[in-house]
C-alpha cells in the first residue's frame, strides 16, 4: 500500500532498503490477491453446492416403543420444502409427515419400527433455500433389540430335595441371550416395565408383591391389602394395577374382583381402590391400561366399560357395554372390543365407536376358532384348534392364521401336531408374535390361579414372514401383560 | 535503529530486521514518558479536575429526573444504550490491560523477553501469539498491553501478532467457545487454529517491512524514541502512576469514540436485517463478519452472543464471526489508531477480513 511511509525511490536510500520495500509490497499484494481468489472460488463452490447432511438425531429406543416418532436430519444449509414422495425408507415403513424448518428436516414415522433392524432413510433431490444445486440426504440407523420376559415354573425338587424355585428370564426374541432376573419359591405371575419387575409370589400366608429393580437387582416387598390372592397384574408407566380375591359370577363364570392401583412412585406405597360412578368400590371382570398413559379401561361385572384415571381422581367415563375386552391395536389407543355378533373399535381420543369389519378367515371348518388379536383395522391373527378324539388320549392341535383382505395365511403351527397353543400375543410394535405351546404330555400345575404346564415353550415368530426367530422355555411372555 | 543497517533476512540476533522500536546500538532500555519537575503539579491539577468533574456529574445525576429518557427519541436512546453497553463491557479490560502494560514496562526486567522468547523470528512470533494464555484480557485490553510491549523493545510485527492472537488464544475465550459450541462443526478448532494462523500471517507480512516503526503513529513513535533517548528515572510507583495517567488519557477517548461509532452503526444497521442472510452459504459469512465489526463485542463473551444465532447461521459464518470480531472491529480500530497508522490498519483489516472470509467459506463447504 502506497500510504505506508516508505522512502521508496528517494535519493540516498540504500538499494537494499528499496528492494526490501518492494518485496514487502509485492508479498502483501500476492497474499491479498491469493486470499481474494480463494474467497471467490470458495464462494462459487458454496453457491453451487447442494445440501449435505450435517447431523441426524433419532431416539432409537422410542421408535421401537411408540408410533409417530421423528427422525431429525440437519443439513449444512437451509432447505427448500420437501415432499413426502422424496423420502425413501428401507425396509419400507409408512411416513406420516415431512416438514422443513431452516436447515432441519423432520420425518415422522407413522408406525412403530421393527426391533433389531438396520434402516436407511434417503431424501432425494433436496435443494437449498438459497442455492440451486440439489443433493441427497441419506442416514442409516439401527434399532435396538427388545427384551421380553418369560416365567419358568419348576415344580420338581432340586438335588437337595427342596422345591426348586420358579424363575423369570429376560430374553432377546431375535438374538440368543437369556438371563435370569428374579426367582422365588412360587411365582404366581409378574409384569415388567423398562426399569422394574413386579412379581406376585405365593407365600404361606397368601400373596406378596415383590418389586425388583432391573438396573441393580434390588428387591422390596410392598404391603398389599388383605382379601385374597393377588392376580391379573398390569403395568403402565409407573402404575401397577391388580385384582384381589374375588368371586366367580354364577351366570358368566367370570371372576369378578375389586381393582387396585398402586403408584410405584408414591412413597406411601398404599394402593388406591378403583371406584365406579356411584363412588363405591368397583369390582371388575377385566381391565387394561391405555398404552403410555395413567388411564385404564375396566369392564365391570355388568359388562359396562369405564375409562378410569384413579391417580387423577376424575370421574369414570362410561364407554358402553361390551362382552369382551380385546386390548389395543398395536401402536394406537384404539380399543378393540367384542360382542357376540361383531367387533368394534373405540377411539379413546374422542370416545367414538366404529364397527370392526374384519375379513372372514378361510379356515378348516373342522377347527374351532379361538383367541383373536387385531393388528389393524382389517388385519388380525386368530387361533384355530383341531380336537382329535380318535386317539386313546384326546389331542388338540393348534395353528395361527393371519387374515387380511388379500386372504388367509398360516403363520404358525407347532412342530408336533399334538402340541397345542395355550395363548399368544403380539409385540407392542406389531412385528413379532409370542406363542405359548404346551406339549401333549405337559402336566398341569393346577394349584395356581394361573396354572402352567410342564415343559411349556414360548416361540417368537416374525409376522411378516412367519419365520420363528427363537424359542425359549417358559410361558407368560411379558407382551401378554 | 539497527534495522536500517541490518542485512535483509534478519539481524544477527535473530530478531526481525529493523523492527525494534527504540532499539539502537545499545540494548533497548525502559522507555517511559519523560519526567519533568512540572509533573507533580500537573498530576495534582488533573486529580483536582477529575474529582471536581465527578462531583459535578454525581450532582447532575442526583438532581436529574428518575426517567430522563422519556423525552428522548427512540433511536437516540438506542444509540446511548448500545454505545454505553460496549463501553461498560470494555472498560474493565482496558484498565486491566493498562495495569498489565505498566507491569510489563516498569516491573518486568528488560532482559526477560530476550531470555524467554525464541531467537528465530517465526518461533518468536509464534510464542508471542500464545502469550494470551498468560494474559487473558479482552482484545481492547490488549492494545495498552501491546503498547507496553512495543515500548519494552518488541517489534511491531511481534506486537501485532500478539494483538491479533491473544484475544482468541487465551483460556477464557477458549473455554467460553467450548461451552457454547463444544466440538460441533469444527467451530472451536476453526477459531483456535484460524486465530493462530492469521495472527502469524499478519506478523510475518509486517516483519517484511523494512521500517516497522513507520507503521506506528508519529506521536507514539516519537514517544518511544524520546522515552528511549531519555529514560525515565525515579521511584517505580511514581512512574507507574504517571504511566497509568498517560495510557488511560490515550485509551479512554479512543474507547469512547469507538463505542459511540459502534452504537451509531448498530442503530443504523438492523441486526435482524443481517440475520435474514443467515442461511445463505456465502452471504451468511459476510453478514456475520459485518455484524462482528459493528457490535464490537469482547472476545471473551462473543461465543455466547452468537450462540443465539447458531440455528440460523451456518457454522462457517460463526467461525468467521468469532475470528474477525476478536481481531478487528469498530472499537478495536479506534483503540489501535492511537498506536498504528491508518495504512497499517487498512492492511490488517483487509488481510484479516479476507482470511476470515476464506476460512468461513471453507468451513461452510466442508462442514
Amino acid at each position: 500500500m502506497s500510504t505506508d511511509r516508505f522512502p521508496g525511490g528517494a535519493a540516498g536510500v540504500p538499494r537494499s532498503e528499496r528492494s526490501r520495500g518492494r518485496r514487502f509490497r509485492r508479498v502483501n499484494a500476492v497474499v491479498l490477491t491469493g486470499l481474494a481468489v480463494a474467497a471467490v472460488g470458495l464462494g462459487a463452490a458454496n453457491a453451487t453446492q447442494g445440501p449435505r447432511l450435517s447431523s441426524a438425531e433419532i431416539n432409537t429406543r422410542a421408535v421401537i416403543a411408540r408410533a409417530e416418532q421423528r427422525l431429525v436430519l440437519t443439513a449444512n444449509q437451509p432447505l427448500a420444502d420437501v415432499e413426502p414422495s422424496q423420502v425413501r425408507v428401507s425396509p419400507s415403513t409408512r411416513i406420516d409427515d415431512v416438514s422443513v424448518d431452516g436447515a432441519t428436516l423432520t420425518i415422522r414415522f407413522a408406525d412403530i419400527l421393527d426391533y433389531d433392524t438396520d434402516y436407511t432413510v434417503s431424501v432425494d433431490d433436496v435443494s437449498g433455500a438459497f442455492t440451486t444445486a440439489v443433493g441427497t440426504l441419506r442416514h442409516g440407523f439401527s434399532t435396538p433389540s427388545v427384551d421380553v420376559f418369560t416365567l419358568l415354573r419348576d415344580t420338581a425338587d432340586d438335588p437337595a430335595g427342596q422345591d426348586a424355585p420358579d424363575r423369570i428370564f429376560r430374553n432377546s426374541p431375535t438374538g440368543a441371550e437369556s438371563a435370569e432376573v428374579f426367582q422365588a419359591p412360587r411365582i404366581q405371575e409378574y409384569v415388567v416395565s423398562e426399569s422394574v419387575l413386579v412379581a406376585a409370589t405365593r407365600t404361606n400366608g397368601g400373596s406378596a408383591l415383590v418389586l425388583t429393580s432391573l438396573a441393580d437387582g434390588g428387591s422390596a416387598t410392598v404391603p398389599t391389602p388383605v382379601g385374597g390372592p393377588l392376580h391379573d397384574l398390569r403395568l403402565s408407566e409407573q402404575l401397577l394395577g391388580f385384582r384381589l380375591g374375588g368371586e366367580v359370577d354364577p351366570v358368566t363364570s367370570a371372576l369378578v374382583a375389586p381393582l387396585y392401583i398402586l403408584d410405584l412412585t408414591d412413597p406411601s406405597g398404599v394402593p388406591i381402590q378403583a371406584v365406579g360412578l356411584d363412588g363405591a368400590p368397583l369390582s371388575v371382570r377385566d381391565f387394561v391400561f391405555v398404552p403410555g398413559s395413567t388411564a385404564l379401561v375396566a369392564q365391570a361385572a355388568d359388562d359396562q366399560l369405564y375409562l378410569l384415571d384413579p391417580i387423577a381422581g376424575a370421574a369414570p367415563t362410561p364407554l358402553g357395554q361390551h362382552a369382551e375386552l380385546r386390548g389395543f391395536v398395536p401402536g394406537t389407543t384404539d380399543l378393540v372390543v367384542a360382542d357376540p355378533s361383531s367387533g368394534s373399535l373405540i377411539d379413546l381420543a374422542d370416545g367414538s365407536l366404529a364397527p370392526l369389519g374384519l375379513p372372514a378367515a378361510d379356515a378348516d371348518p373342522a377347527t374351532t376358532a379361538g383367541k383373536l388379536v387385531v393388528l389393524d383395522e382389517d388385519r388380525y391373527v386368530q387361533q384355530f384348534d383341531r380336537v382329535d378324539y380318535a386317539l386313546a388320549r384326546t389331542t388338540i392341535g393348534s395353528e395361527l392364521l393371519l387374515v387380511d383382505p388379500s386372504g388367509t395365511e398360516r403363520i404358525f403351527r407347532p412342530t408336533s401336531e399334538t402340541s397345542r397353543i395355550r395363548d399368544f400375543c403380539v409385540s407392542p410394535n406389531g412385528q413379532l408374535l409370542a406363542i405359548e405351546v404346551v406339549p401333549l404330555d405337559g402336566v398341569i400345575n393346577d394349584d395356581d390361579l394361573l396354572p402352567a404346564f410342564s415343559d411349556m415353550t414360548t416361540y417368537f415368530v416374525e409376522l411378516s414372514t412367519g419365520t420363528t426367530t427363537r424359542s425359549v422355555s417358559g410361558f407368560l411372555p411379558s407382551w401378554c401383560r | 535503529m539497527t534495522g536500517t543497517a541490518a542485512a535483509p533476512g534478519g539481524s544477527p540476533d535473530g530478531r526481525d530486521p529493523g523492527t525494534s522500536v527504540g532499539a539502537g546500538r545499545r540494548p533497548p532500555r525502559t522507555l517511559d514518558v519523560v519526567p519533568t519537575r512540572r509533573a507533580a503539579p500537573r498530576l495534582a491539577t488533573g486529580l483536582t479536575a477529575g474529582v471536581a468533574l465527578a462531583v459535578v456529574l454525581l450532582t447532575l445525576r442526583v438532581l436529574s429526573p428518575q426517567t430522563p429518557s422519556e423525552g428522548v427519541p427512540e433511536q437516540m436512546r438506542d444509540f446511548f444504550t448500545l454505545s454505553i453497553s460496549v463501553l461498560v463491557e470494555s472498560l474493565p479490560f482496558v484498565f486491566l490491560g493498562v495495569i498489565l502494560s505498566i507491569a510489563v514496562r516498569i516491573f518486568v526486567p528488560e532482559t526477560l523477553f530476550t531470555r524467554l522468547l525464541p531467537t528465530h523470528p517465526v518461533a518468536r512470533r509464534a510464542a508471542m501469539s500464545l502469550l494470551g494464555v498468560l494474559l487473558p484480557v479482552c482484545e481492547c485490553g490488549n492494545v495498552p498491553l501491546a503498547r507496553g510491549l512495543l515500548l519494552k523493545g518488541l517489534s511491531v510485527s511481534e506486537a501485532m501478532t500478539f494483538l491479533l492472537a491473544a484475544p482468541i488464544l487465551n483460556p477464557v475465550t477458549i473455554i467460553t467457545t467450548y461451552q457454547a459450541f463444544g466440538w460441533d462443526n469444527g467451530i472451536l478448532v476453526g477459531r483456535i487454529v484460524g486465530g493462530f494462523v492469521i495472527a502469524n500471517l499478519i506478523g510475518w507480512l509486517f516483519s517484511l517491512h523494512p521500517h516497522q516503526e513507520r507503521l506506528l503513529t508519529p506521536r507514539f513513535e516519537s514517544a518511544c524514541r524520546m522515552d528511549h533517548d531519555h529514560p525515565q528515572q525515579g521511584a517505580r510507583m511514581r512512574r507507574s502512576v504517571l504511566a497509568f495517567a498517560e495510557e488511560t488519557s490515550t485509551m479512554l477517548p479512543a474507547l469512547v469514540v469507538g463505542s459511540a461509532i459502534a452504537g451509531a452503526i448498530q442503530v443504523g444497521v438492523s441486526c435482524e436485517t443481517l440475520a435474514t442472510l443467515g442461511g445463505n452459504p456465502v452471504l451468511s459469512v459476510l453478514a456475520l463478519m459485518a455484524l462482528a465489526f459493528i457490535i464490537a463485542i469482547c472476545s471473551n463473551v462473543d461465543a455466547f452472543f452468537i450462540l443465539s444465532f447458531g440455528s440460523t447461521f451456518l457454522p462457517g459464518s460463526i467461525v468467521a464471526f468469532l475470528l474477525f470480531g476478536a481481531m478487528v472491529d469498530v472499537k478495536m480500530l479506534a483503540l489501535l489508531r492511537t498506536t498504528f497508522t491508518a495504512a497499517a490498519l487498512v492492511r490488517v483489516t483487509a488481510t484479516v477480513g479476507l482470511c476470515c472470509l476464506v476460512l468461513g467459506l471453507g468451513v461452510n463447504l466442508l462442514a
